[in-house]
């Protein structure tokens, strides 16, 4: 590990090493993984430690720890599973996402539910509005003091478990500047979650459709300015991004130590097979990659704590490593040779579970366009 | 339920411990953890507590460092006030946990009224349990080792305690000192959110200058100077074979009886 840890952030990846090693067993892991579903109690541990909201500020009822310190827990719980983590990041993302341009009270009330161990999503994505994102149809129409809002949602991480939502809603026929993001709490009616996506990775994550019908919601849960919405999505998705790549270095890591660990057992002509070359470089490869990525993601998310938005940085940060840990997966799949696509086998799932992580939260290929955009900003002088 | 939860920083090996030439065993050590029993311990407090609005209060005797760092553990864990408690008495060179055991007695004394006084049944790097025995024996308080199970049933306590011929089941009317096993319970984790909180809460401290819990005789005669340390030997071992042929088995057997009480084995 290339990080400098301090005491404090070695013993919180202590605690949350003891916690999934309780929680996250293998066996545990590929039975949900089997099933693709994981049972919402086996999240009562983590909402009990305060997972959820670990870089919330107390005074909201997090534990106030800097995105830094965060991401080397997420990591960690990543290595066991990444669908369990990115639960609970989507859930303390949609609070952020509050945060960065709601009130006080909003961020309180947001807090209030999540807090005893309730689940947030995100409800950004449409059928016709993925990379695209301004394109969002679902609409929010004012009556009076409220808000009804009407449509469908797609891919929605939380979507059936969800207590609390942060909506992106179409106000105004404005294209992108007719966006306006809410606070939708489940407990209003007219929301129905769909199908469980039946996906390839990331089995232990809620992903489905979330239909809004009539949702009547008081213009107080409105965050920010009316058309303002895309803007609240965007800043939101930066923070995001690097928290995927963090769950993909998590990803990453695991493959690397299942690999050396194989590499030393497994024996060749009479040789483990780690002493030969071919071998060597991958797993080489692999831990480069994998310390570089860890390395990016801490400046990335020191940034975060410095107050920068990191709209370069973030998706930089997202790009490399959702594209590294793709390399680093299918060698690890590589070097346990035949085994490696046997599900008795830990690394295959590695493969199935990284691949989402070029898609979600923005493709690599709209993060190239986003950095190239930012570079032509920067160089416009 | 209130409760005083006795707790103890202790230094873990992280290699496996030798004999060096002196006798003495060495191994390489990381700081100071809290006591593994301890948090068996403090978690029969909390379920005591939770739900009654009672309180869990956590006291440690000890180097300064190891006792803060058992503290803050134990704070981190949910018990809502830590006391260090200090003291000049113990004689240095005494290594008596009897006469800790009246220290700590002095202290809750001090610390006010509590329903039940636990401790973990033993200390991993001093395993010997006395301490909480001598904390009861100087409170005159009902004293259980060993509990592995405890419920509240109004104002009595029902336990299963561990002895050797199995479980001994009963009740006991609190105030009362109860040791407990790490069977009693699975500790909870703690929060991180409480992890922070702990790391800058107050410490309180109480100071026990003078002995009234016991008589001053007894207790200087407790706190009278021990051995620094004590020597380990790899007692040398002698082999010898020897066959007696005799007539019958019972012969034989009188025959080595008499060698093993000559031998001073028997």
């Amino acid at each position: 590990m290339a990080l400098l840890y301090t005491d404090e952030q070695k013993d919180f990846l202590k605690m949350v090493k003891e916690f999934a090693d309780e929680t996250l067993t293998p066996e545990v892991v590929k039975e949900c993984d089997e099933k693709g579903e994981c049972p919402e109690e086996l999240f009562k541990p983590a909402f009990d430690m305060g997972l959820h909201m670990l870089e919330i500020p107390e005074k909201f009822g997090g534990a106030g720890l800097s995105y830094a310190t965060t991401a080397m827990i997420f990591e960690k719980l990543a290595s066991y599973d990444p669908g369990y983590a990115i639960t609970l990041v989507s859930t303390f993302v949609a609070l952020r996402s509050v945060m960065i341009a709601g009130t006080d009270e909003q961020v309180q009330h947001f807090a209030d539910i999540i807090a005893p161990g309730k689940f947030a999503a995100f409800a950004l994505s449409e059928s016709n509005a993925g990379t695209d994102a301004g394109s969002v149809q679902a609409t929010a129409t004012r009556e009076g003091d409220d808000y009804i809002l009407n449509g469908d949602k797609t891919f929605i991480t939380n979507g059936s478990l969800a207590d609390v939502f942060v909506g992106i809603f179409r106000t105004s026929d404005d294209g992108n500047k007719g966006l306006s993001a809410f606070i939708v709490e489940k407990s209003r009616g007219g929301i129905a979650a769909g199908k469980h996506e039946d996906k390839m990775g990331l089995r232990l994550s809620n992903t489905t459709d979330v239909t809004f019908d009539h949702v009547k919601v008081p213009a107080a849960n409105r965050i920010g300015d009316e058309g303002h919405g895309l803007k609240v999505a965007l800043n939101s998705l930066n923070l995001s991004r690097a928290f995927v790549a963090t769950l993909a270095v998590g990803i990453m890591q695991r493959a690397l130590d299942e690999s050396v660990k194989y590499a030393k057992l497994r024996k060749q002509f009479n040789r483990p097979i780690i002493k030969f070359e071919a071998v060597q470089e991958m797993l080489a490869d692999m831990a480069t990659q994998t310390e570089a990525s860890r390395l990016m993601v801490n400046n990335t998310m020191k940034m975060m704590d410095e107050g920068s938005l990191v709209r370069k940085e973030g998706a930089m940060t997202k790009t490399f490593v959702t594209d590294a840990v793709q390399k680093a997966t299918s060698d690890a799949v590589q070097i346990f040779g035949g085994y490696g696509v046997s599900k008795d086998y830990p690394v295959e799932k590695l493969m199935r579970d990284c691949k989402v992580f070029q898609i979600f939260e923005g493709t690599n290929q709209i993060q190239r366009v986003t950095i190239a955009n930012e570079l032509n900003r920067e160089y416009s002088d | 339920m209130n409760s005083l939860v006795f707790i103890k920083g202790v230094i873990v090996p992280t290699t496996k411990p030798e004999l060096d030439d002196q006798g003495q065993l060495t191994a390489e050590t990381s700081g100071a953890i809290l006591n593994p029993a301890d948090k068996n311990a403090i978690e029969a407090a909390l379920q005591l507590a939770d739900g009654q609005n009672g309180t869990v209060t956590v006291a440690s005797y000890g180097s300064a460092d190891a006792t803060e760092k058992a503290l803050r553990a134990a704070l981190a864990l949910g018990a809502t006030k830590a006391v260090t408690v200090n003291s000049d008495l113990l004689k240095a060179g005494a290594d008596n946990n009897s006469a800790v055991g009246v220290i700590l007695a002095e202290a809750a004394k001090k610390l006010g009224d509590f329903d039940v006084i636990f401790t973990g049944d033993q200390a991993l790097d001093m395993p010997q349990g006395y301490v909480s025995a001598s904390i009861a024996n100087s409170l005159g308080l009902p004293y259980f080792d060993d509990v592995n199970a405890l419920n509240v049933d109004g104002d009595q306590l029902s336990y299963v305690t561990l002895w050797e011929k199995g479980e001994l089941t009963g009740k006991v009317q609190t105030p009362a000192v109860i040791s407990v096993t790490e069977d009693i319970n699975k500790p909870r984790l703690p929060s991180f959110k409480t992890k922070m909180v702990a790391k800058r809460a107050e410490i309180e401290a109480v100071t026990v200058d003078s002995i009234t819990v016991i008589d001053q005789a007894v207790w200087d005669q407790l706190n009278s100077e021990a051995p620094t340390s004590r020597l380990a030997f790899i007692p040398e071992q002698k082999k010898q074979a020897v066959i007696y042929k005799l007539a019958d088995d019972d012969q034989a057997v009188n025959k080595l009886v008499d060698q093993l009480q000559t031998q001073g084995i028997l």
